[in-house]
């Protein structure tokens, strides 16, 4: 297999359940885990190439999934990593603060890591207004006060996904420019590349 | 880049061959064989044996083999035939290409048993892909079963590869060929042509071009391409173009493919009743001929099916004749440890019930008839006997089971039920009063939040229970198995809803003040090691294999279930990792601080010769915790033996390629041992998301017989008794402790017992942010 070079790591972290694997194959897979769909042992670890604008850019996207409880665990996985994705439940109060355990976490240990506070299940939210556990100002004077981006997502409708990786991109290239750059750029439509173009790997010399 | 690895490779190749040189110069000699002599040589089997001598963390030869196929590749290690797999042979003839490459170019020797370690370690992280890349280039019928299940392994990474059943993979694995070219623009075949492989892109990409519309598509590593052409028997529909230079295919030609993945369905049986079907079996194909197949024939395993019906079918291939040690169907232990999953307990007995008096025939004289229900009734009764045998205690909480084993209890006396009389678990519960007073009451361990407060406070009225962890942070309690859900530090707090606000953590969860390095001075560290073993084991042999299944689902699906066992294994594996970082974090002399990191890389060690690998990484990841690794003069005074040691270790822990480093090191393991339970864990829940339980209405029974392997792993760790194997675990005792000469700090006044009281009550610091403020006052 072939040393294959990831541009970027990013961290899937929070609470178990909050759906951090779900996110993952959303967006790489473009789907919501139907199907058959087996033997997904060595996921741990994705690879996604994609295409922005003239550049492509490859992802390695860890998940934690299934190892919350074991902190240190998680730091290995972090260690390094560019960005973080901080899941929590929308419909879970709980998971709110284990995703602030993890900030504080990466604000002390990973300097540079980019932060996206991610809050996950939006369409059990949509279906039912009274599940709503986290408000989403709330959430969002959170995030703002930590400087992370902060998005409500479904994994199920697909809501958000892209946007959420899109800011992430724009940010792995363009981190030297400033914020206008970000949002004109993502108005100017980038092409999220919904092809063919991801595949599985267990293996990362880069990281 | 690729220049770049190139340059380290050589780099490390001179450091390889300077230490040979220095340290063995006649390894290169000139060798006779078959009347022929080779000038300056080595052979292969000596090659190999040497650099096992110089890495103590090679934990196979074929590991060995892979490093050296990494200089081959590199054309710095020539075969005197040129050949292009290095063979771990002793009539296999290497040469140094010495002068090429200028490997004599000696450092000065200060440096060069560091070089040699950076080399090694270089060379130990390519050589798996290189081996691997050596195997698949291996004529398909040269392919050992070892390599073969190398090659399946890879596969599962394999999208192409990844819907398809084990099974299909494993035949895969043996007939694939690798295929490279290393130029861009190099046409595999062009449309028109008569199709006679399917092709997986192993590295690089290709470009999809028709006449007429041009470039279709590009596709990329893990994508195949070909198979409609083989499957049509028709021409190809596209030109297939390479887009980069040294592009890897792995390809399967027609005639494998059609055997094997054309008739996948072909070797799927499918059972309908009633319209719908109910069952799916697949053909196993036993590929590799060296293993023995204990049950003879043709064999079919469940895909999935309904609950029922996979009982049925079970039940008809449950074997007789044995005596009951035999190796069971692994399909009937797979059913067990996961029904509950997808068929209930009451669902199982009624089921079972069901085939009891229903095995009768309609025809055929009194006796066939007799004999008939009597095998019939003998295999239900062998399968209850060993679901009983599997959860043995745990049954006695379900209703429904020991109404039936009542029933059943008549017709088979011969069960021993004495087993799940077995005493219920109770485990002590504090709860707080919000003036703070600690209350102790003994309650199931499976208490729900209700049944505490009830006992606590009459009326519960207004009261809540709180979870507040060291930090202050009130969290969120579930519903039932308040115990289990309780982490490292935290403690429970009852008060009325007003007072919640004032709650504070109480002081002994915020870990001790004071370390207690100079206790841990004398304590030796094997003694240390040898207790924290045995607690460890202690803890990991309580829990119940099934306790793994309902963790990864969610105890709360299963009603009655506890998964505590298994909880407070998980927290101990914290606890020993927090003691590490609050002991460092706590010794404020530098020196003694040095020697406490020291000892702590030695128990590291000791533990990972007993094969506890999961409190190994207890220790480790203790050790890498950040506020650990930024004491730079405690690390300083290290020794540098110390500090390598530390670093071979540390690649175990490296996470790339899925954990490879350390499933490799566990992979040659013989019970008993403790895996690193965290990635047993985490392997569990991927094949749990990853997988529905539910195929076509039909339970996904692979899925299941996954996970019931993942948890046979355990099974297997666990199916020695410790200590009286290859590694005598002494307990210590009074005597040994106080006249061992050799160990050091030894000291009279530590008895056993003491080291032991000390393990299992360890005081730690779970605040992260705490130990890195004192860490940080430490050494700024």
């Amino acid at each position: 297999m072939s040393a294959m070079r990831v541009d970027a790591k990013v961290v899937m972290l929070g609470k178990e359940s909050v759906g951090k694997t779900s996110l993952v194959e959303r967006y790489v897979h473009h789907r919501f885990l139907v199907g058959p769909y087996q033997n997904t042992i060595g996921a741990a670890f994705v690879a996604k190439p994609i295409q922005v604008a003239e550049k492509v850019i490859t992802l390695g996207i860890w998940d934690t999934a299934g190892s919350e409880r074991y902190e240190a665990m998680s730091r290995i996985y972090y260690r390094g990593a560019r960005a973080a994705i901080v899941c929590y439940d929308l419909t879970d109060s709980s998971s709110f603060q284990r995703a602030k355990f993890w900030v504080n976490e990466l604000q002390n240990c990973e300097e540079h890591c980019k932060i996206y506070l991610c809050g996950t299940k939006n369409d059990l939210i949509e279906a039912d207004r009274s599940l709503r556990q986290i408000d989403y100002h709330d959430a969002q004077d959170f995030a703002e006060e930590i400087g992370a981006q902060h998005f409500e997502t479904s994994s199920k409708t697909g809501r958000n996904v892209a946007t959420l990786i899109t800011f992430f991109l724009l940010f792995s290239i363009l981190k030297t420019r400033d914020c206008f750059f970000f949002v004109s750029s993502e108005e100017a439509g980038v092409d999220l590349g919904q092809k063919k173009d991801s595949f599985f790997y267990s293996c990362c010399h880069n990281n | 880049m690729k220049q770049f690895l190139s340059d380290r490779v050589i780099k490390a190749a001179r450091s390889v061959y300077s230490i040979m040189t220095e340290r063995n110069p006649d390894l290169i000699r000139d060798r006779k064989h078959h009347l022929k002599t080779h000038r300056q040589c080595c052979s292969g089997k000596e090659l190999v044996d040497w650099l096992m001598k110089q890495n103590e963390c090679l934990q196979s030869r074929s590991q060995a083999v892979g490093m050296w196929q990494v200089l081959v590749d590199e054309g710095v290690l020539v075969h005197v035939k040129q050949e292009l797999n290095f063979h771990d042979k002793d009539a296999q003839f290497y040469r140094f290409q010495d002068s090429e490459f200028g490997l004599n170019h000696t450092s000065n020797e200060k440096d060069s048993e560091d070089e040699l370690h950076e080399a090694l370690s270089l060379l130990s992280q390519l050589g798996p892909d290189a081996l691997l890349t050596m195997i698949l280039r291996k004529c398909p019928s040269q392919r050992s079963p070892e390599d073969i299940e190398v090659i399946y392994e890879e596969l599962l990474h394999v999208k192409a590869a990844a819907h398809l059943s084990s099974s299909v993979r494993k035949e895969l694995a043996a007939v694939l060929v690798f295929e490279s070219h290393s130029k861009a623009g190099t046409v595999l075949f062009s449309q028109g042509d008569k199709g006679t492989s399917w092709y997986i892109i192993w590295k690089g990409s290709v470009n999809v071009i028709t006449h007429g519309k041009g470039l279709v598509t590009t596709l990329h590593e893990g994508e195949d391409f070909g198979q409609l052409a083989l499957l049509n028997d028709a021409p190809r529909a596209a030109t297939i173009i390479l887009r980069e230079d040294n592009c890897h295919f792995l390809r399967v030609d027609k005639q494998d493919f059609i055997r094997i993945l054309k008739d996948v369905e072909a070797n799927t049986v499918r059972l309908e009743e009633h319209g719908k079907t109910v069952l799916v079996l697949e053909k196993s194909v036993i590929s590799v001929p060296r293993v023995r197949v204990p049950w003879p024939g043709r064999r079919y395993t469940v895909m999935s099916g309904s609950p029922e019906k996979i009982l049925e079918h079970l039940l008809e291939t449950v074997k007789l004749d044995s005596n009951g040690n035999d190796p069971t169907d692994p399909c009937v232990s797979d059913f067990l440890l996961t029904h509950r999953v997808f068929m209930p307990s009451s669902q199982l007995c009624a089921a079972l019930l069901h085939q009891y008096p229903l095995m009768r025939m309609e025809t055929g004289s009194e006796q066939e008839k007799d004999a008939y229900a009597f095998n019939s009734k003998q295999k239900v009764v062998k399968l209850v006997g060993q679901w009983v045998a599997l959860y043995s205690h745990l049954l006695k909480e379900d209703p429904a089971a020991l109404d039936f084993l009542e029933v059943q209890k008549e017709v088979a006396a011969d069960y021993r039920l004495s087993s799940i009389l077995k005493e219920q678990f109770r485990e002590r519960r504090r709860a707080k009063m919000p003036d703070n007073k600690p209350l102790s009451l003994m309650l199931p361990v499976n208490s729900s939040v209700q049944d505490v407060m009830s006992a606590l406070v009459k009326p519960v009225g207004d009261h809540v229970l709180v979870k507040m962890n060291s930090a202050g942070a009130q969290l969120k309690l579930d519903a039932c198995g308040v115990y289990t859900a309780l982490g490292l530090n935290e403690r429970l707090f009852i008060c009325t809803s007003s007072e919640v606000e004032q709650l504070r953590p109480l002081r002994d969860q915020q870990g001790p003040e004071r370390g207690t390095a100079d206790l841990i001075e004398q304590m030796s560290s094997k003694d240390l090691a040898i207790e924290l073993t045995n607690y460890d084991w202690e803890l990991f042999n309580a829990m119940h294999e099934v306790e793994l299944i309902y963790y990864i689902f969610g105890r709360h699906k299963f009603p009655g279930a506890i998964t505590a066992n298994l909880e407070r294994f998980v927290r101990h594996f914290n606890e020993v990792q927090h003691w590490v970082v609050t002991e460092l974090c706590l010794c404020e002399d530098l020196v003694k601080r040095a020697v406490l990191l020291k000892k702590f890389i030695k128990i590291a060690s000791v533990l990972k010769e007993q094969k506890n690998l999961n409190l190994f990484f207890a220790v480790m990841f203790g050790l890498s915790n950040s506020a650990v690794q930024r004491l730079y003069k405690t690390w300083e005074r290290i020794p540098s033996k110390t500090k390598r040691i530390y670093c071979t270790y540390e690649r175990l822990m490296d996470p790339s390629r899925n954990h490879r480093a350390y499933r490799l090191a566990v992979a040659k393991l013989s019970p008993p041992y403790t895996p690193f339970m965290p990635l047993l864990l985490k392997d569990m829940t991927f094949i749990h998301e990853g997988n529905p339980n539910y195929t076509d209405k039909l339970v996904n029974f692979e899925k299941m017989r996954m996970l019931a392997k993942t948890v046979k792993i355990v099974r297997g760790c666990r199916s020695q008794p410790y200590g009286n194997s290859d590694f005598p675990l002494p307990k210590m005792s009074e005597t040994s402790s106080s006249f061992r000469p050799d160990s050091e700090h030894a000291f009279p006044l530590r008895t056993p017992s003491n080291v032991r009281h000390y393990i299992q009550n360890l005081k730690v610091i779970d605040n992260q942010r705490k130990l890195t403020q004192l860490s940080r006052t430490m050494e700024c």
